[in-house]
């Protein structure tokens, strides 16, 4: 390797070699022990050790590799004896059916687990028709998170939102993280910019992308070291909007509040449906049931005929009913929009 | 595989139990005792073989040496102060540390030079496979790479390997050749070993540095190496180079270019092949935060080396 052009891997490397080695700084105050590394990693030393600290461990490798041991400690020790905060934590988001990070705070739900954890993990196998990775806690709470609170709240029927959870959830329960490349962006001009006004069609793209970035916050929010993204995506994720659409900037802010659901939903629809397409086309299509094939197309067709959804001129178009309900045909039609919304 | 769920087993400390100045002394033993009793009992020898056997099956005769290595972690967990919060991740890392001293110690192994120190375990697992097993150079690239999808902290690769695997593969062609070019196994460097048996046992400090000074001009030259090629880094270069380290280092002193943070985001990420992904986890912060910072200093170090024309094109070849 002996190129320095701007785009070559290889080239990085030199760089951060370079950074770390000529460009780095002094470690300050004295070098820490290995329990002062892990109290610190707890958080529970003073500001200005904490800085010394980090100066240690960032540029003395000994340290540095001090610190990754700790890290694995951590990791062995919670997959032995599982991590409660997990359950806790999915029990609690699949019964208030957030989008953020929950609290870590005790649910009722909690307690009814015990006697349906083994029901929940056979019913979830028999779904994807493999066995799952077991990763202790944090898995018997995805468990929780899909099937404990329908179970608790027998006889209500599913809520778009409840039944688009599910599938986020029964896709995060894989542990695949996302495969394959993001799709093209497609650069979109808008008059209504030009007028420092959002257009409807403005608004309900930007909605849509919120709700991509529902998906993969949910995706990053299970814990599992396995559910991360390859460099691809998180380049392509980076550029997605973080805040909520601004609808008093939009040329109609009644349409754009009264739309916001709607179009959320559609992209954490059309994310986790490309998600486990890709999935599927890379593990084949026996890995998917034809149940879970049947709720997905459920899914897409409460989706299309939402009110507003059913007359946006933008998105309509690419939501077409499915005359043949084939794997083939959703995936299509989840990826289209996506690349449509992006 | 999967692991049965083990009870929590908290760790007896100073701070959970009461203490005045009249039994202060005999609570203190009693602590102690209490602590070796728990590391000697048979749930933890279970836990600290599974660990073993799990995490380092490649040890060769590790079960020769969990008793040493067991042993040491008794003695220092025993000098650690009463008042010292002990959870089990950290019993694990000081185990971990153990044993690799033991086996270390026990087969009296050099250390590698200060350059391959700096990629930390890798680097001295590439030593190791390198000079002392003396296996080829295809074989210590799998073996790596198959080690690095055992780490805990990171997720395994599928066999298309992700942009962060790639770029892991890639740094170790580029370490692996380095260590060919440099002759890296021509000698041997001492070995610095810590004396369990001193005072200073309750330090459980980072290794010293090796007898080989880890001077700028040393890294300096392996970074040329890496830049032009070995075969052109002639003494003019090295002339020319070391010229300019000094204005670069004048530079640094006036106004540092990176911070902490920016180095060990560097260090997870190219030294070890960790995705951004793994990296935000482990440093807690947002994703986004861990993309741009990362960019940001990878441009903002090419323009410095640019302007102090440390770059292929500035050398007169």
């Amino acid at each position: 390797m002996t190129s320095t052009d701007p785009n070559n891997q290889a080239d990085e490397n030199v760089l951060a070699y370079a950074a770390i080695t000529l460009c780095g700084n002094p470690s300050q105050g004295p070098t820490p022990q290995l329990q002062e590394i892990a109290a610190w990693r707890q958080g529970t030393l003073s500001s200005h050790r904490s800085t010394e600290i980090l100066s240690h461990v960032a540029n003395d490798p000994a340290c540095f590799q001090h610190w990754l041991d700790i890290v694995e400690a951590q990791r062995w020790v919670d997959e032995e004896t599982g991590s409660a905060s997990d359950t806790q934590n999915a029990a609690h988001s699949a019964a208030t059916h957030t989008n953020s990070v929950p609290p870590n705070t005790p649910s009722s739900d909690n307690e009814a687990t015990s006697t349906v954890i083994s029901q929940g993990i056979q019913a979830i196998r028999g779904l994807f028709q493999q066995p799952l990775p077991i990763y202790g806690g944090a898995f018997s709470a995805l468990i929780l998170a899909v099937l404990i609170a329908p179970m608790l709240r027998t006889g209500d029927s599913f809520t778009l939102q409840q039944q688009l959870d599910r599938n986020t959830d029964a896709y995060i329960a894989r542990g695949s993280g996302l495969i394959g490349t993001p799709p093209l962006r497609r650069n979109t001009r808008s008059l209504g910019t030009l007028f420092d006004k959002l257009s409807v069609s403005d608004v309900e793209r930007q909605h849509f992308q919120n709700g991509l970035q529902t998906f993969y916050q949910k995706l990053q929010a299970s814990d599992d070291t396995q559910n991360t993204a390859n460099t691809a995506w998180e380049r392509w994720l980076t550029e997605l909007p973080v805040d909520n659409v601004d609808c008093t900037i939009a040329q109609d802010p009644t349409h754009c509040s009264a739309v916001a659901d709607e179009f959320v939903w559609l992209g954490q629809w059309a994310f986790t449906t490309t998600a486990t397409c890709e999935l599927v086309a890379e593990q084949g299509i026996a890995s998917l049931k034809s149940t879970a094939w049947k709720e997905q197309y459920s899914t897409y067709e409460r989706l299309r005929t939402l009110p507003n959804v059913a007359q946006s001129a933008f998105f309509a178009p690419w939501l077409p009913a499915l005359e043949t309900k084939t794997p083939d045909a959703l995936c299509a039609i989840a990826g289209s929009v996506m690349a449509v919304g992006q | 595989m999967h692991c049965a769920r083990l009870p929590v087993l908290s760790w007896p400390s100073a701070n959970s139990r009461p203490l005045n100045s009249e039994n202060t002394a005999l609570s203190a033993n009693a602590l102690r005792e209490e602590r070796l009793k728990k590391l000697y009992s048979d749930p933890w020898v279970k836990r600290l073989r599974a660990f073993v056997a799990r995490r380092y099956h490649d040890f060769g005769d590790w079960e020769g040496w969990f008793e040493e290595a067991h042993q040491n972690l008794a003695l220092k967990i025993n000098a650690m102060p009463e008042d010292q919060d002990i959870s089990d991740a950290l019993i694990f890392a000081v185990f971990k540390n153990e044993l690799i001293s033991v086996k270390r110690n026990r087969l009296g192994y050099p250390r590698p030079r200060a350059w391959l120190q700096q990629f930390s375990d890798l680097g001295q697992d590439l030593f190791e496979w390198m000079c002392l097993q003396r296996l080829p150079r295809d074989q210590i690239i799998a073996l790596a790479q198959n080690k690095a999808k055992d780490n805990a902290y990171k997720k395994a690769l599928p066999d298309n390997a992700t942009s962060a695997g790639d770029n892991h593969k890639q740094l170790l062609i580029e370490l692996t050749d380095t260590m060919i070019q440099k002759n890296e196994c021509d000698g041997m460097r001492p070995n610095v070993t810590t004396n369990i048996d001193n005072d200073a046992v309750i330090q459980i400090a980072a290794d010293t540095p090796s007898v080989e000074a880890a001077t700028d001009h040393a890294q300096l030259e392996l970074m040329l190496s890496l830049i032009l090629g070995a075969a052109n880094v002639t003494d003019d270069i090295k002339d020319q180079a070391a010229a300019r380290l000094v204005h670069l280092k004048a530079s640094l002193n006036k106004e540092p270019l990176l911070d902490d943070m920016d180095v060990l985001v560097l260090r997870c990420y190219y030294f070890q092949g960790m995705s951004q992904n793994e990296v935000a986890k482990l440093v807690k912060q947002p994703l986004q935060r861990v993309v741009r910072r990362r960019e940001a200093t990878i441009k903002r170090i090419r323009q410095f080396m640019e302007t102090h024309g440390l770059t292929r094109e500035s050398f007169e070849l």
